[in-house]
């Protein structure tokens, strides 16, 4: 998944990227509103994480904002402020979801993974596509039944190709699904991907579209 | 000393009535004297004058001696026609006259019984005043030129002035009879003029110790605005301040949250990328550390919502305590199952409401719940019960933990009051929040022991009054 964390607390912000990216999911980290917001009208992200202080714009402001622009994305707010109305009005503006500091990692993680299966109209919490099942909580893929291990990235991958099968998927999507904003990505990193990936769950399953990306086909 | 407005302005109304009175009937007096002398002045020249006429010119041949003998008569006769009335109160001002007929050579020829023998002139014709055997008169003389005689009739002015006496008296009793009169009249007048500010008084005594919204003041008399502007402004100003204070609760809140988080994310991280189990075992540890610090930043939070003046709070509506206690014990349901606490309600087959506020109430049970859970040992058992009583709904909670030794009973509910070596974790706020919410209730609190041939255990029963807001 690729999460865009609006967080002006080192450390918080820190242990958040860390978590998350120890998942496989693409974390990028900015630490105002004013940022935010032109980060959500250019970039297209699976989730947003969203403090509520913050400077420049507030989090409140930014929320209204990207939801006048029609943003669908799903927005959990991760805020100090616990009281009814401050939660009531967070959800009126438009998030999706409430959690307030301190918090527990993987509860947050699991409400992200919840918001982004909801935002992809999926019901179950797995991913199933003929006989392979990906489980995004546990970070398992079975493939009839049988467990195949996968690195982070090959999961991460794997699973967009999934959600989006049907279409292709672009390179570009693909590398900020893994990466975000990192700038020192091997050109054919993606590519060795791919390869490994398709050594485990057979050849035939992704195509790649000259020059734009890759598909998996709808089933 | 405090006066009233209504005393100060119906004394003082009172008062300058009296000066305007008492000037107006002075004057009044004055001018009707005046009036008065000069209307008896005609009338003595009118009678004079009339004498002389009746005289006229044989008055030489009368018998002097004997007209003189029934003029002396005459009071006689005339208090024969009075005989209703003893008094000599003159009814006709004019009958009192005296008159005197002088001849030639300073002969009195004839007079009435009520003049004296001396000459009432002092030789001066027309009107005169003159003072004879101490007596003031006023005198009308004239000399006929035929017969040579002097006519005098004469007046004394102590009964002249008896009219404008008598009506300067009526005056007065006129005006002492209008004071009760306009006394009762100021009285209900001022009493309606402050009836707006009797309104105002009632409603600001009606209000709850909190309620802090400005005086409606759209109906109150123009003089008062100014007082009730400043009233409203003062509240205001208490608003703000209890407002701050509010907001300082949440912000200060905020400030140590924050700091929590950023702990227990990195020690949650830390924990992820342990590389051996004593690393994440210490790593656990400062979690469940930031968690404690974290509870205690809710406990606080709690009790600066739960102040007095939170009109969160205040809003008291009927709850039933039974259905709060099946929420609790139903959120809790995981902690005593963990434990194999078994737990006992019981409560009355109807439902029993109390006026109060649900958010404090179950703030209240879960706090005790919470407490009892802890300090109950593994399999233990909790029992709650909740009884209607005549004035009051008791709810008894007992537990079979350790107990609170008596001689700490009464410190239990001072904030951050914690029995040294009690290892159990928690923020020594629990139970001043249940006094909180309590005191919020009108509700009684006693402590005592479960067993008390062990002297083991905690009970704690607190009774709610049935209807403690119609006090």
């Amino acid at each position: 998944m690729r999460i865009l964390l609006v967080e002006d607390d080192e450390l918080i912000g820190n242990g958040i990227v860390t978590y998350f990216t120890f998942h496989g999911d693409a974390v990028d980290w900015l630490k105002d509103g004013a940022s935010a917001l032109q980060a959500i009208k250019l970039e297209a992200f699976d989730a947003i994480i969203l403090d509520l202080g913050l400077p420049k714009r507030n989090g409140l402001e930014v929320l209204a904002e990207a939801r006048k622009e029609n943003l669908k994305t799903p927005v959990l707010i991760l805020t100090a402020r616990d009281s009814l109305e401050d939660r009531v009005k967070g959800l009126d503006t438009g998030s999706d979801d409430y959690l307030t500091k301190p918090f527990d990692l993987e509860e947050l993680h699991a409400r992200i993974r919840a918001l982004v299966r909801r935002s992809l109209d999926r019901a179950e919490p797995t991913i199933k596509y003929g006989n392979l099942e990906l489980d995004p909580a546990a970070h398992t893929m079975t493939l009839g039944g049988n467990l195949v291990p996968l690195a982070r990235r090959e999961f991460a991958l794997l699973q967009k190709l999934l959600e989006n099968a049907g279409q292709v998927v672009t390179r570009e999507s693909l590398l900020q699904c893994l990466y975000g904003w990192e700038e020192d990505i091997d050109s054919n990193t993606l590519e060795v991907h791919i390869h490994n990936l398709r050594k485990k769950i057979g050849i035939g399953l992704i195509h790649t579209i000259r020059g734009i990306g890759y598909k998996i086909e709808k089933l | 000393m405090k006066h009233s407005i209504r005393k100060f302005l119906l004394i003082n109304l009172l008062l300058a009535m009296t000066v305007i009175i008492s000037l107006t009937a002075i004057g009044n007096y004055c001018l009707d004297k005046q009036d008065i002398e000069e209307h008896l002045d005609n009338l003595l020249s009118q009678a004079g004058l009339s004498f002389t006429a009746i005289a006229g010119h044989d008055i030489q041949n009368q018998n002097w001696q004997k007209l003189q003998e029934r003029m002396d008569a005459v009071p006689a006769q005339a208090q024969k026609y009075m005989n209703h009335d003893k008094t000599p109160e003159p009814s006709s001002y004019a009958g009192k006259y005296r008159f005197q007929i002088w001849g030639p050579n300073h002969t009195l020829l004839l007079r009435s019984a009520n003049a004296p023998t001396t000459m009432l002139s002092q030789g001066k014709f027309g009107f005169n005043d003159l003072i004879i055997n101490n007596i003031h008169y006023r005198v009308f003389s004239n000399y006929n030129q035929d017969t040579h005689l002097i006519f005098i009739v004469a007046e004394p002015y102590f009964e002249r002035d008896q009219l404008a006496h008598h009506i300067m008296i009526d005056d007065l009793y006129i005006m002492l009879l209008t004071y009760p009169l306009a006394g009762l009249l100021i009285w209900i007048i001022i009493g309606r003029g402050l009836r707006s500010l009797n309104q105002i008084a009632h409603a600001l005594t009606k209000r709850e110790p909190y309620y802090l919204e400005s005086v409606n003041a759209s109906d109150a008399p123009l003089e008062i605005q100014p007082l009730i502007q400043e009233l409203n402004q003062l509240l205001q100003r208490l608003k703000d301040a209890f407002e701050r204070e509010k907001r300082f609760a949440g912000d200060a809140a905020h400030e140590l949250r924050t700091p929590l988080a950023a702990i227990r994310t990195q020690a949650q991280v830390a924990s992820l990328v342990a590389s051996s189990p004593e690393q994440l075992a210490v790593m656990q540890n400062v979690i469940l550390g930031v968690d404690r610090a974290h509870h205690i930043v809710n406990q606080l939070l709690a009790m600066g919502r739960l102040a007095p003046d939170n009109e969160h709070f205040k809003t008291y509506q009927p709850c039933s305590l039974e259905h709060i206690i099946q929420e609790v014990l139903k959120s809790l349901s995981a902690m005593t199952r963990e434990k194999g606490i078994c737990v006992i309600f019981n409560h009355p087959p109807q439902t029993v409401t109390i006026h109060g506020n649900a958010t404090a109430l179950q703030i209240l049970v879960r706090n005790l719940v919470d407490n009892a859970i802890r300090y109950t040992p593994n399999t233990g058992k909790i029992q709650i019960d909740l009884k209607l009583e005549t004035e009051y709904l008791a709810l008894t909670i007992a537990d079979d933990g350790p107990g609170i030794p008596e001689k700490f009973r009464a410190r239990i509910f001072e904030r951050f009051f914690r029995i040294f070596g009690n290892e159990a974790p928690g923020s020594g706020l629990g139970l001043s929040i249940v006094k909180q919410v309590a005191d919020l209730h009108h509700a009684h609190i006693v402590t005592t022991e479960t067993d008390p041939i062990e002297h083991t255990g905690f009970t704690i029963i607190i009774r709610f009054p049935l209807q403690h807001l119609s006090e």
